[in-house]
């Protein structure tokens, strides 16, 4: 027994000692990356649509993560969902603006690491042209076939997957009426 | 450790066992954030820091680390390291942080740094072990930022900095710009590109050799 506890306390000392180092670069730098979240999050809304927000929480809903109740004078109100689908490199952060009845007003796809001139593309506002005014009568693309130019989509598969995946998530729970 | 051996520790990283090139270390975040030339810099600096610290800290407590739990010792002052580092890149470089992703973390198991303590710090004083990690992660860098630049050159036609004042960090290249080989971007082309040059640092060191070098 007393074999093993003196390595197991010597261990302890150490993950001891690198918690506290860990603690204070965290109390430093937390702030600024919350802040710099925060402020990425607000350029991002602005970029995606012009509005006055009503009411916004926290969502538990599959992809949606967060809502905005917001409205304007050439939409009146609508539903902006932050939605998190996983692309070829990882997490990627999408928002997107609906109508009541579910059709997508417009979308931005704000922090991923997709491949650059391949994935990233999505990035580019021409990009969800493919996808604005659908999800009500006329359904959003599911697959890169079923867009006007397959071609835009190329290459990337994996992007187009999850950016039409989440989408189409967030335009259902706003068509079944599930947002707060 | 007299100099001479001190300019052989640091000197020995850089080419004659250089992580990518001979020992074929660091595989998996070399072929996966290799995609710029941006990219190849911060990770070769983020490897760098994470060597340098973790094998002085594991030089410094080798006496006080116990034999049997030796590994889970090293791994947690590494882990420590890198988390230092991914705080303070999100923190104050966020759009390096997002081009490297995962890759920051996976850090911890990449098996150049664990590799060095292991086989160096755990062994050596803090000041040579300083000198191994700093011609190593030199050597690393050096390799990574050259496949970054070889590969984002001819499968984007460009190469991306750091953005500065008005400078928005992307160097454009005529001709090759439209007619990039897209594949040469993609995985398939990292493990060509990585393969040659391999193929080539290796066939210079074995002519050095022949001609009594």
């Amino acid at each position: 027994m007393n074999s093993l506890l003196k390595p197991a306390l010597k261990l302890a000392i150490i993950c001891f000692a690198a918690a506290l180092a860990l603690g204070l670069v965290n109390a430093k730098a937390s702030p600024i990356i919350e802040a710099r979240k925060a402020a990425n999050l607000k350029e991002k809304l602005g970029a995606l649509i012009e509005g006055e927000a009503i009411a916004d929480g926290q969502l538990q809903a599959g992809q949606a993560k967060h809502y905005y109740r917001m409205q304007n004078a050439s939409e009146g109100n609508f539903i902006v969902l932050e939605l998190g689908p996983s692309g070829y490199g990882g997490p990627m952060t999408l928002l997107a603006a609906y109508r009541p009845d579910g059709s997508l007003i417009n979308a931005v796809l704000a922090e991923n690491s997709e491949t650059p001139g391949i994935g990233k593309l999505a990035e580019n506002a021409s990009y969800m042209e493919m996808f604005k005014n659908k999800g009500a009568a006329e359904p959003l693309p599911a697959t890169a076939a079923e867009t006007a130019s397959p071609d835009a989509v190329s290459g990337a598969t994996v992007t187009f997957l999850a950016v039409s995946g989440a989408l189409i998530e967030g335009s259902n729970l706003v068509k079944e009426g599930k947002i707060p | 450790m007299n100099d001479m051996n001190l300019k052989e520790v640091f000197t020995k990283g850089l080419v004659k066992e250089n992580a990518i090139f001979a020992m074929g270390l660091g595989l998996c975040p070399t072929l996966a954030v290799s995609t710029m030339a941006v990219n190849g810099i911060g990770m070769g600096a983020l490897v760098i820091f994470v060597l340098v610290c973790s094998n002085f800290i594991n030089s410094l407590i080798r006496n006080f680390v116990p034999d049997q739990a030796r590994i889970p010792c090293y791994i947690v002052v590494i882990a420590t390291f890198v988390t230092i580092v991914d705080l303070i890149m999100q923190a104050y470089f966020p759009s390096l942080s997002e081009s490297l992703g995962v890759f920051v973390k996976l850090v911890v198991v990449n098996c150049i740094v664990l590799g060095r303590v292991e086989a160096f710090a755990s062994k050596n004083k803090p000041w040579p072990s300083v000198i191994d990690a700093l011609g190593i992660g030199v050597g690393f860098a050096g390799a990574l930022i050259l496949i970054s630049a070889l590969r984002e050159i001819f499968g984007a036609g460009s190469i991306t900095l750091f953005p500065i004042g008005n400078f928005n960090g992307i160097i454009k290249i005529p001709l090759l710009e439209s007619k990039a080989a897209r594949m040469v971007g993609l995985p398939a082309g990292a493990l060509l590109v990585v393969g040659y040059l391999r193929a080539l640092v290796t066939s210079l060191a074995a002519k050095k050799t022949a001609r009594g070098g």
